[in-house]
């Protein structure tokens, strides 16, 4: 039974990315000025190739090897951190993160022709970041200086943290009251400097600039921090530009406390920091923001700089990545685009490889244990239900991702079937129909639910649900209804695999006014709690419910090479109740991961009451308490700084059998086997002495 | 007949009551600047049982020393507080003026201590200019991009809705026993500021966040009286400013080595100040106005008190840049403790001070206040043994 086909009016080109496509159409975009979003294309061929395509396509850009255009005519950017070595190269596939007007993104945002691998822009796939302020982009930014570094000691690890308000220059990152050990710090919010051209989004501070605002700042022995961030530019009120620093606890001093903090005095191990602060939300943005743009950037920015730092004998430095940032959404099985960004950076095919550069990345497992974010449905279930229960008062859109088994061998069909909570029912079919619209009593759409077949690495067929938000002060936007979205899934009894469905978790940006509610699967089944009235952390044992615990773990930690890190509470030395459990997405194609979950787990808790372990606060002088896996990622990070020298292989590798080359690290309960989907090859203490405060 | 165990019982609990309150007739006695008469009715009957019949041969008592500072220890704090003021209050005068549309207000200083009933004489001490409606409504970006961090703040803000003396406190070691003249002498200039501040309020009248946009929806109630100079601003760094030159002149080894007393003290006033922009009561040009005329108040009772030199300064809101927001460093150096010769920030030049000599005596009573809180301050002599 057919339902009605894409209602996309006339000749209208199917997007390329549905998504995209909901997000740009939502009633605010559609009306404003044509505005600056961050994107991430994937593209066919050179970036020179797509850049020269696209500008005899029509479409201007600015760049140093470019001839210069007024600014009124620059509709895209290809940020100039990928340098003029690095566009020329050639790849059947390249993630680039650029930064383009909605006009522009609405003509790359349609699908290739039949038979075609990439559209006619040479884009082959492309997933929306956010909305970008003008003031913040560079049209004149020059190439980045690639010049080595003083050489650093043989046992020197370079860390690279990826998180948001970073507060720099709090004391366990100065190695002097007015010596930073932050070599390089990307403010990709910050606006940009004329006399520091050379980033194409936001600012970049190096150790020289960073020293000389911390001695700028200094008055009678102190350091004004308030007057510092102001003039770093993370800060900026009268701009409307924040950062989490103003705030007392900032999740990225937090992490970079952990990962990288020494006390000012202490002769540590040489640990020079690299640091990339995302983008605050300028713009109240209600269709959501998705951050994969600016973790590529990010990336692209200090596998650069990291290159940089060589010791005495000529080697490249090691480096260890952290990026404290779960997902729910990709398809959980290594393909995924941001499960792929360490192999397109530190895999045997990446684009710098003249010299590899041994690198180790950890992530954090995710925190959506319990969150009911997750559903199968299982092989031999012809009919699985989800009731998705949309809040109401939620002021950002909602996202259900359904993605089909791989198609390799066994090609799955299915049936999605989707009703509102107004009993308007509507359905795509894997076998054709793009996308079929909600729409409300004025015929304007409030929700689309859409498929397409995500070939390439991927090689699955994905639904995607996609809601408005379901209230709005702005009495013309169209909303949705709120209340249970029934999801059903409908296949043949002898389909196999699982069909594997994910709440997209409301992204938020520092400075973006808490709005979202987050939508989630309110299943009758689902048991929550145990007989003592305690939230199981596991799913019972022969549950059949299609909400699960298991496959929670973040959408960015399922690829093969880094090291994922799930949470403990020390107190009782079991794994926390929010910690993101494994298995992930198989089978999946040859560029799948063999991960069935995290790779090991460390503290992210003193004790169920006392959640949350102590690192640096925004100001100098001060510790806060912050939890999750966010918290046990960097201690890791830490780990994997030692390790690194020591153990020949891959950080993956290492954390199979962590100890042996971390002196004080210790693995708790010894004996116990390892539960690869739960807590890795086993729990590890490990003590970062941060938690101690001087005076003077 | 009653039981008598609830006689008795009854009778202990009466006892109980009396003992009570005759406590806290004690503690309300004891208590810093109050006075609670013990029950006159039970003064009567006890004075009839004891006075006797009049002494013949009685010695008359010698005459106290009249006007004498040494005597004011011996006075309830209320009194002291209105003999402070009587010495300070006539030391200032206010005039309003508009010139060109820009309403300016002017604080005068009184030449010498007393003019002993001739005309006195006027120098200006402290002009000020309001800035601009447009440069205001530039500023509200500043509210706007401050009440991010309301719920960070907001203990702080509600604590410091009154008189933020506990937020010092943590940084000079006060306690009415401890620096009860200290306090006292705090009490005394916050209170003659307040009808400066007032004043200069009334004739700048420059309006509050709250009437430029409905979307600034403070978190506390915005009071009454306008905008600049900011009273919370000026107090804190009134107070700020008389701490440090306390501690500089009790000669306490701490306080005299590198000046980051003074430094955190000015923080604390700082952070007072802008937690008013967080709140959304104040712009931040008000807390620039209301530093500079609190850390000017701050010199002149000093110099009424105990003759060390005045400052006067110049505040012009038209020149500052709308665009800035409060720096106090761009004011005053703790190391040195002075009020800055030329004050600029963002670019603009909108400010100046001028240093004078001493003219004339101190005021009498206040120079015996200040010298007593100086000692408050100062390491206590080890004891002979």
């Amino acid at each position: 039974m057919q339902d009605y086909p894409d209602d996309v009016p006339g000749d209208a080109p199917v997007p390329l990315s549905q998504e995209a496509d909901f997000r740009l159409t939502r009633l605010q975009h559609v009306f404003k000025r044509d505005e600056w979003w961050s994107a991430l294309i994937e593209i066919e061929g050179s970036i020179d190739a797509f850049i020269a395509n696209a500008m005899e396509r029509g479409l201007g850009t600015r760049a140093p090897n470019l001839p210069p255009i007024p600014d009124d005519e620059v509709q895209f950017l290809v940020p100039v951190a990928y340098g003029a070595k690095e566009r020329a190269i050639t790849r059947d596939d390249q993630p680039v993160s650029i930064f383009a007007r909605k006009s522009t993104l609405d003509r790359l945002n349609v699908r290739p022709e039949r038979g075609e691998t990439a559209n006619r822009w040479r884009v082959q796939s492309l997933v929306l970041g956010g909305i970008i302020d003008q003031e913040m982009l560079d049209f004149d930014a020059q190439w980045p200086n690639t010049e080595p570094h003083p050489p650093v000691d043989d046992t020197a690890t370079v860390m690279a943290v990826v998180d948001d308000g970073i507060a720099i220059a709090h004391n366990l990152f100065r190695d002097g009251a007015v010596s930073s050990r932050v070599a390089y710090a990307a403010i990709l919010g910050a606006r940009p400097l004329p006399q520091d051209p050379d980033s194409t989004a936001g600012r970049v501070l190096h150790k020289p600039a960073i020293d000389a605002l911390l001695s700028d700042c200094t008055f009678d022995g102190l350091l004004d921090e308030d007057m510092f961030y102001a003039r770093t530019g993370q800060v900026d009120f009268f701009h409307q530009v924040f950062s989490t620093v103003a705030l007392r606890s900032s999740h990225g001093s937090h992490v970079m406390g952990l990962a990288a903090g020494q006390l000012m005095d202490a002769s540590g191990p040489d640990r020079p920091i690299i640091c990339a602060a995302l983008p605050s939300r300028l713009v109240e943005d209600t269709s959501g923001v998705e951050l994969l743009p600016s973790f590529y950037l990010s990336f692209q920015m200090l596998v650069n700089e990291a290159r940089r730092f060589r010791t005495a004998n000529g080697d490249l430095a090691k480096v260890v990545f952290n990026l404290s940032y779960g997902n729910s959404g990709g398809p959980h099985d290594g393909t995924g685009l941001f499960a792929r960004l360490f192999e397109h950076y530190f895999g045997p095919g990446a684009v710098t490889t003249s010299e590899q550069q041994k690198t180790w990345l950890t992530l954090p497992a995710g925190n959506a244990n319990l969150s009911r974010l997750h559903g199968v449905a299982r092989a031999g279930d012809t009919e699985t239900t989800f009731n998705l229960s949309v809040l109401p008062d939620d002021r950002t859109s909602g996202l259900v991702q359904i993605w089909m088994p791989y198609a390799g061998t066994h090609p799955s069909e299915a049936v999605i079937e989707v009703t509102s909570p107004t009993r308007e029912t509507h359905q795509v079919f894997t076998t054709g129909t793009p996308s079929a619209r909600f729409n409300d009593p004025d015929g304007k759409e409030i929700a689309r639910l859409s498929y397409a077949f995500s070939s390439g690495r991927i090689q699955r067929g994905l639904a995607q649900l996609s809601i408005s938000p379901t209230a709005s002060i702005d009495q013309s936007e169209p909303v949705a209804p709120s209340g249970i979205w029934t999801i059903r899934i409908l296949r043949e009894a002898d389909a196999e695999n699982q069909i594997e469905l994910w709440v997209r978790r409301d992204e938020t940006l520092p400075g973006l006014r808490p709005g979202g509610k987050q939508a989630f699967f309110d299943n009758p089944c689902y048991e929550r709690f145990g007989k003592y009235g305690e939230p199981l952390r596991t799913d019972p044992p022969n549950s059949d419910c299609p909400v699960t615990r298991a496959g929670t773990l973040s959408g960015f930690a399922c690829g093969d090479s880094p090291v994922v890190v799930a949470a403990y509470t020390a107190r009782t030395s079991e794994l926390s109740a929010y910690s993101a459990s494994g298995p992930c997405n198989r089978p999946s194609s040859t560029f799948g991961s063999d991960r069935d979950g995290p790779d090991l787990t460390a503290e992210g808790d003193e004790s169920v009451f006392l959640g949350g372990v102590l690192s640096a606060g925004s100001r100098s002088g001060t510790l806060v308490r912050r939890s999750g896996t966010s918290s046990a990622a960097p201690r890791m990070a830490r780990a994997a700084g030692v390790a690194i020298h020591a153990f020949s292989g891959s950080g993956r590798d290492w954390a199979a059998d962590p100890v042996s080359y971390v002196p004080g690290m210790k693995k708790l309960a010894p004996d116990t086997a390892p539960d690869p989907t739960q807590s890795g090859s086993g729990k590890y203490r490990y003590a970062v002495d941060v938690s101690r405060i001087k005076f003077r | 007949m009653a039981n008598p165990e609830s006689a008795y019982s009854a009778y202990s609990a009466y006892s109980a009551y009396s003992a009570y309150s005759a406590y806290s007739a004690y503690s309300a006695y004891s208590a810093y600047g109050r006075e609670a008469p013990v029950d006159a009715l039970a003064l009567m009957t006890n004075r009839d049982g004891i006075v006797g019949a009049t002494i013949d041969k009685i010695t008359h008592p010698n005459p106290a020393p009249p006007n004498d500072p040494n005597a004011l220890k011996r006075l309830s704090t209320d009194v002291q507080t209105a003999l402070y003021m009587s010495e300070l209050a006539p030391t200032v005068d206010v005039t309003a003026q508009c010139e060109g549309g820009t309403p300016g207000v002017t604080v005068w200083r009184r030449d010498g201590i007393s003019a002993g009933g001739k005309a006195p004489k006027f120098s200006e001490m402290m002009e000020m200019t309001a800035p601009t409606i447009d440069q205001l409504a530039d500023q509200m970006n500043y509210l706007e991009g401050y009440s991010q961090i309301r719920g960070d703040r907001a203990a702080e803000i509600l604590g410091q809705i009154s008189l933020p003396i506990p937020f010092f406190a943590t940084i000079g070691y006060m306690d009415p026993s401890r620096t009860p003249r200290t306090l006292e002498l705090l009490n005394a200039a916050t209170m003659f500021s307040f009808t400066v501040i007032q004043r200069t309020k009334f004739a700048l009248a420059v309006k509050r966040p709250i009437e430029f946009s409905p979307q600034v929806q403070p978190m506390i109630p915005t009071p009454t009286h306008a905008s600049l100079p900011s009273g919370h601003a000026t107090e804190a760094f009134l107070i700020a400013r008389i701490l440090w030159k306390l501690l500089r002149e009790s000669q306490a080894p701490q306080y005299t080595d590198d000046a980051y007393w003074g430094e955190m003290l000015m923080r604390q006033a700082s952070r007072v100040a802008i937690n008013r922009t967080v709140a959304g009561v104040h712009f931040p040009v008000d807390s620039a106005a209301g530093a500079l005329l609190g850390l000017t108040l701050a010199e002149h009772i000093h110099d009424v008190a105990d003759g060390c030199g005045w400052t006067s300064s110049v505040f012009d809101g038209t020149s500052f840049n709308s665009e800035s927001d409060f720096e106090w460093h761009a004011l005053y150096r703790p190391d040195g403790d002075r009020i800055r010769k030329k004050i600029e920030s963002g670019g603009t030049h909108w400010g100046s001070s001028k240093k004078h000599d001493h003219d004339g005596t101190s005021a009498a009573m206040l120079n015996w206040l200040w010298k007593q809180a100086v000692a408050e301050w100062r390491d206590l002599p080890a004891s002979q043994d």
